[in-house]
């Protein structure tokens, strides 16, 4: 009835952002051990960046994705320098910077609400379509599930093979023993944090692009970027991969359940929470913890 | 442990203190119900995540502006009160109880779909006046406390007809739906399914989430369904994401018909979104014939916000005004009393809108539609009208 493997590709799609947009989150939550709510407005933050650039200025798209990294990549490690780190001094409970987090998080919201106004705005580009047998991909998903992909390998080889990235995992598992090792606590975490706000501003520019530009746009799809975080195991890059593509086919394929029995697709996401609540009460500690 | 406890303590007395404060703040700060020398009237419309609500409120206050320049009603000047309901149901309740509690307003223009069946309970309760200029939802109609809300759009009973005729007549004889789930959307769309019952199979009848933004599979559902048309009802916003996608997905090249919210110039601003409506998209929408009267309201909003109405501008703008003349007609600021006077002025009053009569429960009865497609003229979309039909009584009469 449903042509299942076209679903299979709107998952795939649906679960590239959430993989694309949660490792900046679950990266971060590793080394300041707090969730960050503000990483919402990063992510749109960075599809503003990439509309401005795209549709007033004419850039094309992959130096706009690149400027808006580096400009919402350094916003995210100024937020860290000037509020989260002093705060961290301070001996500041996950209670407070949490509601840091919320607080910065609306001064951005509303910020980026004041310039850029709160109707919505939309990118004009075209992108290629292409079929493959039944099934219809566009160029954009197509660049969203390879930046994906590249995102995913790239990361895994920074973990493994580089300086910076072991100490990112050093500091993730025992921060003490990284400090006492000599590691720069610090820098790897001022790092962490414009990797993280980059990747969020990736995100914000698939997402505005594919649908459109709103100063709710990261609020509205953080539940599920911490529910996929969370069912990795948060904090933990390569449970992210697997639950982010869980939650994609999840949702899609509940769209198709709920469609076919008459029920609203608003519970898309009531069906993917339950995956997540299932999958928890089994594996507690996620899915990429031992 | 100590500490602990001094803590919670310390946050305990400053919650109270807070409390305390605001509570203190908010009593001096509410308003007696009656000032001399003014009316007080709220509007409670969307203001963000609409591209119609903000245009509607204006309308209201476009109306305002004009009875007070001419003296205000029986020598008293209008206050008018706005208010954002997002186009949520539960903000709209929030912010028409800050108006009836905290500043005594008794009179209220407002209200789209979902708010209606929260704030209409409110306001019969209280004995709030509620004029709905923009909720148009057929379960609306017959609710028990209709008593005090008066709506000056017509229901969609009859735009649904409407809606499916045009599928009807087209030939198709298997549609598919896709509807906004909330009672507008979906009781929309339960009375176009009613009509099309033994002239067309209604393959599916799907509601969507309007915040997802992501409608990838509801429409690959759809294209595996293989209809000939697709009746689609929603808001604004979210439809040119759908539509946006239902090109992507190759859903461009079968019929599209398509609710009046998509009637507005935002979408056409879209370049992708206008190409797929100019191929697929015929639709409906409330209008009226052309008055002086209704020229000259376009001309004076056009004038005043430097933008053209849009649909249910010129149903708020009536809302007001014929709101203002009961209050005229019944010579107080009681709720009770021009509530009666309502009714006998919503008889065939003349408005920019149209005429409006009231009916035993309180729906507007008369009313004109258009059926539009969109144009590309020098390189320019735009909607075009199609036909003018007539609804008279509840009855379809084209023209």
């Amino acid at each position: 009835m449903v042509d299942l493997s076209q679903v299979f590709l709107n998952s795939l799609v649906t679960g590239s952002l959430y993989l694309l947009a949660g490792t900046g989150l679950t990266l971060t939550y590793g080394l300041s051990r707090f969730p960050n709510f503000a990483y919402a407005e990063f992510i749109t933050l960075g599809g503003f960046i990439g509309y401005v650039l795209v549709e007033q200025k004419n850039v094309p798209f992959l130096l706009a994705f690149l400027v808006a990294f580096i400009v919402a990549g350094l916003i995210g490690a100024l937020a860290y320098g000037l509020i989260f780190q002093p705060l961290t001094k301070r001996k500041a409970s996950l209670i407070h910077l949490m509601v840091a987090s919320i607080g910065l998080g609306y001064f951005l919201r509303y910020s980026i609400g004041e310039i850029w106004g709160w109707s919505a705005l939309s990118f004009t580009v075209s992108w290629p379509l292409y079929d493959v047998n039944t099934v219809r991909i566009t160029g954009l998903w197509l660049w969203l599930i390879f930046t994906a992909i590249i995102l995913g390998l790239a990361l895994h080889a920074c973990l493994i093979g580089t300086k910076v990235g072991k100490a990112i995992r050093g500091i993730a598992t025992n921060p003490e023993l990284a400090l006492v090792s000599g590691v720069n606590v610090e820098r790897v975490i001022f790092f962490t944090w414009f990797i993280g706000a980059g990747l969020a501003a990736a995100a914000g520019i698939f997402r505005g692009a594919d649908a459109r530009l709103t100063p709710m746009l990261g609020w509205d799809i953080l539940l599920p970027i911490f529910a996929a975080s969370v069912l990795g195991g948060i904090g933990n890059f390569y449970g992210l991969i697997i639950a982010a593509y869980i939650l994609g086919l999840a949702e899609n394929f509940g769209v198709v359940f709920l469609t076919a029995v008459g029920l609203s697709t608003e519970y898309r996401m009531a069906i993917a929470f339950l995956v997540l609540i299932m999958v928890l009460i089994i594996k507690p500690q996620g899915l990429g913890k031992k | 442990m100590k500490k602990t406890i001094r803590v919670v303590g310390l946050l305990l007395v400053g919650v109270f203190s807070l409390s305390w404060l605001t509570g203190c703040g908010l009593n001096s700060a509410k308003e007696t119900k009656n000032r001399e020398g003014e009316i007080k009237i709220g509007c409670v419309l969307p203001l963000t995540n609409s591209n119609l609500g903000p245009k509607a409120a204006q309308a209201v206050q476009l109306a305002v502006e004009e009875i007070n320049q001419t003296g205000g009603i029986n020598g008293k000047k209008i206050k008018l009160y706005l208010e954002d309901d997002r186009v949520d149901a539960a903000t709209s309740l929030q912010a028409t109880k800050k108006l009836v509690e905290l500043n005594g307003v008794e009179l209220i223009i407002g209200g789209t779909d979902a708010a209606s069946m929260v704030v209409g309970p409110y306001a019969a309760e209280k004995k709030v006046l509620l004029v709905v200029p923009m909720s148009t939802s057929p379960r609306i109609t017959g609710q028990k406390w209709r008593e005090y809300v008066f709506r000056t759009c017509p229901s969609d009973a009859l735009q649904g007809k409407l809606m499916a005729q045009l599928a009807i007549d087209e030939g198709y004889k298997k549609v598919a739906l896709m509807v906004l789930d909330n009672v507008y959307g979906v009781s929309y769309g339960e009375v176009i399914k009613e009509a099309l019952a033994g002239k067309a199979e209604v393959l599916a009848f799907i509601k969507y989430d309007p915040k997802s933004m992501d409608y990838r599979t509801e429409l690959t559902r759809l294209k595996n369904l293989n209809p000939e048309a697709i009746i689609q009802i929603g808001h604004g916003p979210e439809s040119e994401v759908i539509y946006q996608q239902a090109d992507e997905l190759g859903l461009d090249n079968i019929r599209w018909i398509v609710g009046e919210c998509a009637a507005v110039p935002a979408l056409l601003a879209n370049p992708k979104v206008a190409a797929f409506m100019q191929k697929t998209a015929v639709g409906t929408r409330a209008t009226a014939p052309d008055t002086k009267m209704r020229d000259d309201f376009i001309s004076a909003y056009t004038k005043r916000f430097k933008t053209p109405p849009l649909i249910y501008s010129d149903k708020a703008y009536d809302a007001l005004k014929i709101l203002a003349l009961a209050i005229e007609k019944a010579k107080d600021d009681d709720p009770q009393k021009i509530k009666q006077a309502l009714r006998e002025v919503g008889q065939n009053y003349e408005g920019v809108s149209g005429i409006i009569s009231f009916d035993q429960s309180n729906d507007c009865v008369n009313s004109f539609y258009e059926v539009w497609r969109v144009v590309k003229e020098a390189q320019e979309y735009k909607f075009e009208r199609v036909k003018l039909v007539s609804v008279k009584q509840g009855k379809i009469i084209g023209k």
